[in-house]
């Protein structure tokens, strides 16, 4: 299958220091990617770069077959979504408008046609948060905001979602109904790459685990292969195995035994 | 969406017929005493002397000051959707200053001795000039905030060096030139100044009317912004261009006049919501509006001394302003 993304010996330095050292990585359709890593590992930095957000120092990085660093802005925009761990509102517009902005690279920017209202509504609902379209932005809930910008990020319905920590803000309900709905996106076809640092939920959740350690790929494979204990204990530096309850596995980790 | 659409035709379309009024309004009052009848006639038939001051020196004075808030409102309203800060205006980034310190320079000099367009066309020039240094200290590549802050240390310079034209001035005269310039006037101002400032409104407002895609985008910041396709350089280059053509073109027919810039988005959010897009046409109405009122207020009042623009505008503006900005839950989130 041809990927959707293709990283091919990608270094990135930021401020002169070295954050990614020659990464390389293909995603294909239908993969749900947990991206995960210790604090400072360099998950932000590999999602910004897949993204084409800040320049690689040297490698190839392609989008659907694409040299990603020749696509203008909107083409790139039209097979990608990115949804940033920082996600500020400058103005106090309603929610849908903020969701209303995934649609920016498809048609006239600021007209919303029949498909752009139909992919907004979609979003919405996808993220439970239909009921949250005519509130401020400013007088909703840190949980409900993050909602309104996965919807953001969903509502371009494109082929590939890059997500940095998307379920950081979340209650333990819509941590797992936003883990299943992002499932369901890959399973539907899609493709989502997501920097993540609950290490349980990724495991049930991703079809593929790429653990990032000191700007380099540690271990990439299924979440079973790729968490090995031993690699837990080097790169996270806590206990931790696969544990079968009934019909299901779960990951589960602990505080590491000297 | 399809009320909000409403909403904003019936905003846009009140706030457009304010403005063609008050300059209506304006070719009735004036110090010669004409009757209201004879003035219609007069902007639509030849009718001598009459005619003469009606379509000669109240129809450009009060364009010159609707233009004036225009392009400052538009100039405002592009600054604080590209910068995202409630507080920016031109007279943050200094583009003011450079230009009232262009005009400033030229009266100093005297270089209206040679042609009558030589003080606009240097006010234009130094709003330009001072944008492009601007631009070239950091537009281009690092963060707004020291863009604030580079703005903020040119806006001192330049005024600075206005107070020291001001403290050299030779004789009183010049100096009521100079404060002209400083406070800002549309008196005896005719198309002939009208057609050097045109170009350069005109430009100007399309310039910022070519990003407003770029300003919406830019409510989620700039990461976001440039991940759904919003070509930020070319945003950022064109509102700073756009507002030093404005600014320059403001400056150029009615003087430095501080308040409008700030005041008309702000304004503008109250009445038709916070959408940086959606503001620009709001924000040119009711900077216009303001200047065209502010004059029409100068006329009306019995004073032997002439009120100066910027001074009535903020006389009539600020309170109102202030009311707003306390209580509207519309204006800043």
């Amino acid at each position: 299958m041809k990927p959707i993304l293709e990283l091919d010996r990608v270094s990135v330095a930021l401020s002169e220091r070295a954050v990614l050292n020659n990464v390389s990585c293909a995603a294909v359709e239908g993969e749900f990617i947990g991206l995960v890593g210790p604090n400072g590992a360099g998950k932000s930095t590999l999602l910004r770069a897949a993204a084409g957000l800040i320049a690689a120092a040297s490698g190839m990085r392609s989008l659907s077959g694409k040299n990603l660093d020749k696509l203008p802005p909107r083409e790139r925009a039209r097979r990608l979504a990115y949804l940033p761990q920082m996600r500020p509102v400058y103005w106090g517009v309603p929610a849908r408008a903020i969701v209303a902005l995934g649609r920016f690279a498809f048609g006239a920017p600021l007209t919303e046609g029949e498909q752009d209202a139909a992919a907004i509504d979609r979003a919405l609902a996808d993220c439970a948060a239909a009921h949250l379209a005519d509130r401020p932005a400013s007088t909703l809930s840190g949980g409900e905001l993050a909602r309104i910008h996965l919807a953001r990020a969903l509502a371009g319905e494109t082929p590939l979602l890059l997500a940095d920590e998307p379920i950081a803000a979340l209650d333990p309900e819509h941590q797992f109904s936003v883990m299943a709905l992002l499932r369901q996106k890959a399973d539907a076809g899609r493709t989502v790459i997501a920097a993540l640092h609950d290490l349980p939920l990724a495991a049930r959740y991703c079809t593929r685990i790429i653990v990032l350690n000191a700007g380099a790929i540690a271990a990439d494979g299924a979440p079973e292969t790729a968490l090995a204990p031993d690699l837990l204990r080097d790169v996270f530096r806590v206990d931790g195995a696969m544990e079968r309850h009934g019909e299901e596995t779960a990951l589960r980790l602990g505080l590491m035994q000297r | 969406m399809k009320l909000s659409a409403l909403n904003t035709a019936v905003v846009n379309g009140a706030l457009i017929a304010a403005s063609v009024s008050l300059i209506l309004l304006s070719l009735f009052i004036g110090p010669a005493d004409i009757a209201p009848g004879d003035t219609l006639a007069a902007l639509f038939t030849d009718q001598g002397a009459i005619s003469a001051i009606i379509r000669e020196i109240r129809l450009p004075r009060a364009l010159a000051a609707w233009l004036a808030g225009a392009c400052l409102g538009a100039a405002g309203a592009g600054l604080q959707g590209l910068l995202r800060n409630p507080l920016a205006d031109p007279g943050v980034l200094g583009v003011s200053a450079a230009a009232a310190l262009g005009a400033v320079v030229a009266l100093y000099f005297n270089f209206a001795a040679f042609a009558f367009w030589t003080t606009p066309v240097a006010a234009i020039l130094s709003a330009l000039g001072a944008t492009a240094l601007l631009y070239v200290l950091g537009a281009g590549r690092v963060s707004t905030a020291r863009l604030i802050l580079i703005g903020v240390g040119f806006s001192s310079f330049c005024g600075a060096l206005i107070s020291l034209a001001m403290n050299l001035s030779p004789n009183p005269f010049a100096l009521t030139d100079l404060m002209n310039w400083l406070f800002g006037t549309v008196v005896n101002r005719s198309f002939r100044d009208l057609a050097i400032a045109a170009p350069f409104a005109g430009a100007g407002l399309v310039m910022i009317a070519a990003v407003a895609p770029g300003l919406a985008a830019l409510t989620l910041g700039e990461e976001t912004a440039a991940s759904i396709g919003a070509n930020l350089k070319r945003t950022r280059a064109l509102v700073i261009a756009g507002a030093a053509f404005l600014v320059g073109a403001s400056v150029s027919v009615a003087g430095a006049i501080g308040f409008v810039g700030i005041a008309a988005p702000h304004l503008a959010r109250a009445f038709a919501g916070q959408n940086p897009a959606r503001i620009l046409l709001p924000s040119i109405m009711l900077g216009g509006a303001m200047l065209a009122g502010a004059d029409l207020f100068i006329r009306m009042m019995p004073f032997d001394q002439e009120l100066k623009l910027g001074v009535a505008a903020a006389l009539i503006g600020a309170p109102g302003f202030v009311w707003i900005a306390a209580t509207s839950k519309r204006i800043a989130s």
